[in-house]
């Protein structure tokens, strides 16, 4: 795709200005609060707008719109049924005793309400994941940037491809792009921390929703609106009849059968996602008080119900226009190409830009936060100074940004790598989620109860996942592997749970739901807390 | 093993496809309304807990019930 200087004018501006509003937010960072929660001083307005485009990457505008264009309207129930559930019981049940409990990450609340084992296996596993997943963003990233932009080999007089050749090769241009953005995310993020993430995740949800809704309005003129939309797509025979159900039969072949939406997506998976994310609910945890908190996640779920428009309808809209691709992951790039203007064409490749941006910070600084506070302040430097964690805060990050571009070419020489890391959510959220749950809602979960339930769990979904081909009728039964492994961590953690000593009320005051009788009571058993 | 699991998969597929399509939308509609009154039952004090003040637009309670209705309009006619 060929850029015109109005559209590279845009891009530039809008890249710089990021750049700039984020760097900005350092002078706001004195301790190391500031640094990973923003100083407790978030609006609820600007957590509800970096909620949302935490969530959505730039990559969901490529995938979910193939999906669309060749399962149909089913693949938006991802942020439907799969966001406003769990973002309602976030907003009034959990996420309050987690800002209450003045809690940095998940692990550090699950710390608190099991044992130091629980917080241990969990810190490993979102810190490993975080990090390593960042060199899985940055390669998808620079590989999709590359797609749209083709770099040619004498780019600026053929010195970028002298300096990069020798280290990557023929991976030179991917890495052009990767250490591009990378630099550019790392240096606001390394300076102004979860602000100025979340303030640069304001501008970047509007520029996202401007780009989007310009593709939306565009194609949906060009096929006549959406009753012209449908009857194109129906017309193209019966396999495409379903296009427009957001519940397929339990017996469909496609990978989201309404039984795997209900109960794998709706019940497991979303609400781990929501609920146990470190991410997503780090924007949370810094909100200056718990109404914004609240209140920031409803306002986030509103802005929500837009996304599967945003991200569906461009596959339906390239199925109604260009049928017959093998894979819809054209779908998006092809409508750009054909229907945008000069300007527009800018101003949406913006909006990729930002969506990509937005998630490749919250990873950033999530991952630099659970290794500082599970790990580092945990485990291995217990009682320094706050800046003493704040300079290795910072340090973390940097290492992560070049962690980040050096792993992104292994993940291509290990083709099972970059599937495993995709699948990795899928495994852990069942057990995650059942930890969760049964923490927040049932003051009768014993720390023994929660270590078994949290192995137990994880051993079923690896388990599962390795055996999936044996065991399950469909290619992809991601979606069941997450229900089953949440079950049998509910019962396993139940059981246990029960045949243990039950833990003192003292430890689980603030921590479990509408346990505390009073709001005196609560503020004591956390200050004490704290003190210990 | 697997053969039992497969098995057992097999039937609770079947078992699955005796819900007619409607009930599935019903289910989803009841998830949602179960959604919409949930921060109802909730004491008032917990819903303004560190708001400024108790104005009407502060009540979070009526901006989950927006956003629901338009889901479940969305369920509605898809």
């Amino acid at each position: 795709m060929a850029l015109a200087r109005i559209d590279i004018i845009i891009i530039f501006l809008y890249l710089f200005g990021v750049m700039i509003l984020g760097s900005y937010f350092s002078r706001y960072v004195k301790t190391s609060k500031d640094y990973f929660i923003a100083g407790k001083l978030l609006p609820w307005w600007a957590i509800g707008m970096s909620l949302v485009v935490s969530d959505i990457g730039a990559l969901d505008f490529i995938a979910v719109s193939g999906q669309g264009y060749q399962y149909g309207i089913v693949v938006a129930n991802f942020d439907w049924i799969g966001c406003l559930p769990p973002m309602i019981l976030g907003a009034f049940i959990f996420i309050p005793f987690y800002w209450r409990s003045g809690i940095y990450t998940i692990p550090e609340y699950l710390g608190l309400r099991y044992n130091s084992a629980v917080r241990a296996i969990q810190a490993v596993l979102w810190g490993s994941f975080l990090a390593c997943v960042l060199g899985v963003m940055y390669w998808a990233t620079g590989l999709m940037l590359l797609e749209f932009v083709p770099i040619p080999d004498d780019f600026l007089g053929g010195s970028v491809k002298a300096l990069l050749y020798p280290l990557w090769g023929e991976n030179w241009k991917i890495m052009a792009y990767i250490i591009f953005i990378a630099l550019i995310v790392g240096v606001y993020t390394l300076a102004g921390g979860l602000s100025a993430v979340v303030m640069t995740d304001v501008v970047q949800l509007i520029i996202m929703y401007i780009g989007g809704i310009a593709i939306i309005v565009l194609g949906l003129i060009a096929v006549g609106g959406l009753e012209g939309l449908k009857e194109k797509i129906f017309a193209l025979g019966p396999q495409y009849h379903n296009h427009f159900k957001l519940f397929l039969p339990a017996d469909s072949p496609s990978p989201y059968p309404w039984p795997g939406i209900i109960f794998g997506l709706a019940f497991v998976l979303a609400p781990a996602y929501w609920l146990g994310n470190q991410a997503i609910i780090q924007r949370t945890l810094g909100a200056r008080s718990e109404w914004d908190s609240k209140a920031g996640i409803i306002w986030g779920a509103f802005l929500h119900a837009l996304i599967p428009v945003l991200i569906t309808f461009p596959g339906l809209i390239a199925l109604a226009l260009y049928p017959g691709e093998a894979t819809g992951d054209t779908a998006l790039p092809r409508l750009i190409h054909k229907l945008l203007p000069p300007g527009l064409t800018g101003l949406v490749f913006a909006a990729f830009l930002a969506a990509l941006m937005s998630s490749v910070d919250s990873n950033l600084n999530s991952a630099a936060t659970v290794w500082m506070r599970d790990i580092y302040q945990r485990f291995l430097v217990k009682n320094a100074s706050d800046r003493h964690y704040l300079l290795v805060g910072r340090l973390l990050t940097l290492i992560f940004v070049f962690w980040g571009i050096f792993f992104a070419p292994i993940v291509t020489k290990f083709s099972g790598l970059y599937i495993a890391f995709q699948s990795f959510l899928t495994v852990i959220q069942g057990p995650n989620l059942a930890l969760i749950l049964l923490g927040v809602l049932w003051k009768r979960t014993t720390g023994w109860g929660g270590l078994a339930g949290l192995l137990s769990g994880l051993a079923l979904s690896i388990t599962m996942f390795v055996f999936k081909d044996e065991i399950f009728a469909r290619s992809d039964p991601f979606l069941y592997i997450a229900w089953w492994s949440f079950v049998g961590s509910v019962l396993v953690t139940v059981i246990v749970s029960l045949l243990t000593k039950p833990e003192p009320k003292e430890k689980l005051l603030g921590l479990v739901f509408r346990l505390a009788q009073n709001d005196a009571e609560l503020q004591n058993a956390l200050k004490e807390r704290a003190e210990k | 093993m697997i053969a039992l699991v497969n098995k057992i998969g097999d039937l609770l597929v079947k078992a699955l496809l005796f819900v007619p399509s409607w009930g599935v939308k019903v289910l989803a509609g009841m998830i949602f309304l179960a959604l919409a009154i949930l921060p109802f039952l909730l004491p008032k004090d917990y819903i303004f807990k560190g708001a400024p003040n108790q104005k009407l637009w502060r009540d979070i309670r009526f901006w989950t019930l927006a956003v629901v209705l338009v889901e479940l309009a969305i369920y509605l006619y898809f």
